[in-house]
C-alpha cells in the first residue's frame, strides 16, 4: 500500500537554513545539506527547501544547496521559492531536485505550470497554496481579472502570494482545481492561519480540497502534536503532512511521529 | 570494495546526477555516454529514464542507439532499466499511442485505471513484494519501501516478475530476464534500500 509521507521543510535563506535548529550530533546546524541528511537519518520521505531569499543573486547559492543534498542523501528532494521561468525550473531539476513547488508565480503567470508540465512532467510541478479564512479582500492586490473569472472570487478561504503577505482574490479550492486542470502534478496546501501557531492543521479546508483534486495534496501549518498529524492525514485526507518548527527545534523525531500513525493504522514507510 | 564500470545512457530524457551520484556511492567508476561504441564495448549499462514512452524511443532512434542497446542487451552482459528506463525494455507501451521499445523482454506497458479512486501518478513510498529469488534482493527483506513516480506500468508473463507492487492493480516493480532487470521504482531515492539494490546490481 502507498504509504503517507512525513515531509521537514527548510527555510533557506542565502545559502543557510534559517530557523535555529536544536539537533544534537549536528556539526553545522545552519547548513541545509546537514540537516537534509540528519532528517534523512530519522526517516523523512522528502525533503522540501524554500528559499526564502528575495534576491535573484542568491540564486546560484540555492542551486548549490540543492545541488550538495542531491549528491549526498538519496531521497526525493522539492525546491520552492522564487522560480518564476521554465529556465529556473530546468536549473533546479538538472541539478538534482525531483520537483520544483511555484506558489506567487503561479498566481502571476498561470502558463508557467502548464509549460513546466509539458516541458518536465505533471510529477516535477507542484503549486503551493497559501491560503486563510477570509474576511473581507479589501486590501487585496487582485489576479489578473480574467484569472479569478475562471477561478471565482473566495468564499471561504483566500489565496495569498508573497510569502502569505498578499491576498489576490481567489478562491482557495478554486485555485486549487484550476492548477491541477493546468498541469500541477501535486498541491502543497499551506493555512496561513495555523502557520506557527502548533493548534493543528486546518482541517476543514483540507476536506474541501482534497475533495476536489485527484492529485496528492500535502497538508502543511500547524503540526504542534502527534495527533495533530493524524487528523491531517485520517480526517483531512492529506498524502503527506509537511512541518518544520516541530522537528527544527527537536519536539518530534520523524521516527516518533511515523511510530504514532503506525500504531493508528497509518501505512507509513519505517 | 570492488570497482564496476558501469554506463549509464544518455539519451536526453532524464536528470542524471542523482543516478550517477547513487552509483558512484556504490562503489561504480560511472561514464555517461550517448555513443553506440561505448555501449557495445561497455561491462554494464544502466537506462535511466523519466519522461514519456515516446519521446524516449524518438531520442534512442535519432542518437542511433536501438541497435546497440539491443544486441548489449542480447550478449548476456548486464544491463539494468530504471523506470522509465525500465518501461522500454518491453516491446510495446500505449503512452500517448503506439510506440514500439527495445523487445528485450517481452510485455507491453499500459496505463493505470482511471476509473479507480487511486490517484495517478502513482507517487510516494510503496512496498516491493518479492516474488522469487533475484540477484538484486541480495541482504534485503521482503516488503520494503522504495520511491514510485509513474503513471504506466508494465504487464509481463509472471516469469520475468522478481518483485511486485500493489497500487490498486498489482504490478512488476522488478522484472529479470536473465541478466536483464527492470526496476519501476526509483532506486537513487530510494535511501538505504534503493542503494543495496544498485549495489547488487553491480555483483551480477
Amino acid at each position: 500500500m502507498l504509504a503517507k509521507r512525513i515531509i521537514p521543510c527548510l527555510d533557506v535563506n542565502a545559502g543557510r537554513v534559517v530557523k535555529g535548529i536544536n539537533f544534537v550530533n549536528l556539526t553545522d546546524a545552519g547548513d541545509p545539506v546537514e540537516s537534509a541528511k540528519l532528517y534523512e537519518k530519522e526517516g523523512a520521505d522528502e525533503i522540501v527547501f524554500l528559499d526564502i531569499t528575495a534576491s535573484v543573486d542568491n540564486r546560484a547559492t540555492m542551486v548549490n544547496v540543492v545541488r550538495r543534498t542531491a549528491e549526498t542523501i538519496f531521497l526525493p528532494l522539492t525546491v520552492g521559492g522564487g522560480i518564476r521561468t521554465v529556465d529556473d525550473i530546468r536549473r533546479m531539476l538538472s541539478n538534482g531536485a525531483d520537483k520544483v513547488s511555484l506558489n506567487t508565480a503561479a498566481v502571476r503567470d498561470p502558463d508557467l505550470i502548464s509549460r513546466g508540465a509539458e516541458e518536465f512532467g505533471v510529477q516535477c510541478i507542484v503549486v503551493a497554496i497559501d491560503a486563510k479564512r477570509t474576511n473581507g479582500t479589501s486590501d487585496a492586490q487582485p489576479a489578473d481579472a480574467e484569472l479569478i473569472e475562471k477561478v471565482g472570487h473566495p468564499v471561504e478561504y483566500e489565496v495569498y502570494v508573497n510569502g502569505g503577505r498578499t491576498p489576490v482574490g481567489l478562491d482557495a479550492v478554486g485555485w486549487a482545481k484550476y492548477v491541477v486542470a493546468r498541469g500541477a502534478g501535486e498541491i502543497l496546501l499551506t493555512s496561513i492561519d495555523r502557520d506557527g501557531t502548533n493548534s493543528g492543521y486546518d482541517i476543514d479546508m483540507l476536506k474541501r480540497i482534497t475533495k476536489e483534486v485527484n492529485v496528492p495534496v500535502i497538508a502543511s501549518g500547524g503540526a504542534g502534536t502527534l495527533e495533530h498529524f493524524y487528523e491531517a492525514i485520517a480526517e483531512g485526507n492529506a498524502d503527506a503532512v509537511l512541518a518544520a518548527s516541530v522537528f527544527h527545534f527537536g519536539k518530534f523525531k520523524i521516527t516518533e511521529v511515523k511510530n504514532y500513525l503506525s500504531r493508528k493504522g497509518v501505512p507509513v514507510r519505517i | 570494495m570492488k570497482v564496476s564500470e558501469v554506463t549509464v545512457v544518455n539519451y536526453r530524457t532524464s536528470n542524471l546526477l542523482s543516478i550517477t551520484k547513487a552509483l558512484e556511492t556504490v562503489g561504480a567508476d560511472v561514464a555517461l555516454t550517448q555513443d553506440p561504441d561505448r555501449i557495445a564495448r561497455a561491462e554494464r549499462v544502466v537506462l535511466p529514464g523519466v519522461g514519456a514512452f515516446g519521446a524516449a524511443m524518438r531520442n534512442v532512434d535519432s542518437l542511433g542507439l536501438r541497435e546497440a542497446l539491443v544486441t548489449f542487451g542480447k550478449s548476456g552482459r548486464p544491463m539494468l532499466g530504471i523506470c522509465l528506463g525500465m518501461q522500454i525494455l518491453f516491446s510495446v507501451s500505449f503512452e500517448q499511442g503506439i510506440y514500439y521499445g527495445l523487445a528485450l523482454v517481452p510485455g507491453e506497458v499500459v496505463a493505470f485505471p482511471k476509473d479507480s479512486a487511486l490517484k495517478v501518478p502513482h507517487m510516494g513510498w510503496n512496498q516491493v513484494g518479492f516474488r522469487r529469488d533475484s540477484r538484486l534482493f541480495d541482504g534485503l527483506r521482503d516488503k520494503q519501501y522504495a520511491y514510485f513516480v509513474h503513471s504506466y506500468y508494465v504487464r509481463a508473463n509472471k516469469d520475468y516478475v522478481a518483485g511486485a507492487t500493489d497500487y490498486g492493480v498489482v504490478f512488476p516493480s522488478i522484472v529479470e530476464s536473465g541478466n536483464i532487470f527492470g526496476i519501476q521504482f526509483h532506486p537513487e531515492k530510494s535511501q538505504s534500500f534503493g542503494l543495496k539494490i544498485l549495489e547488487n546490481f553491480l555483483s551480477v
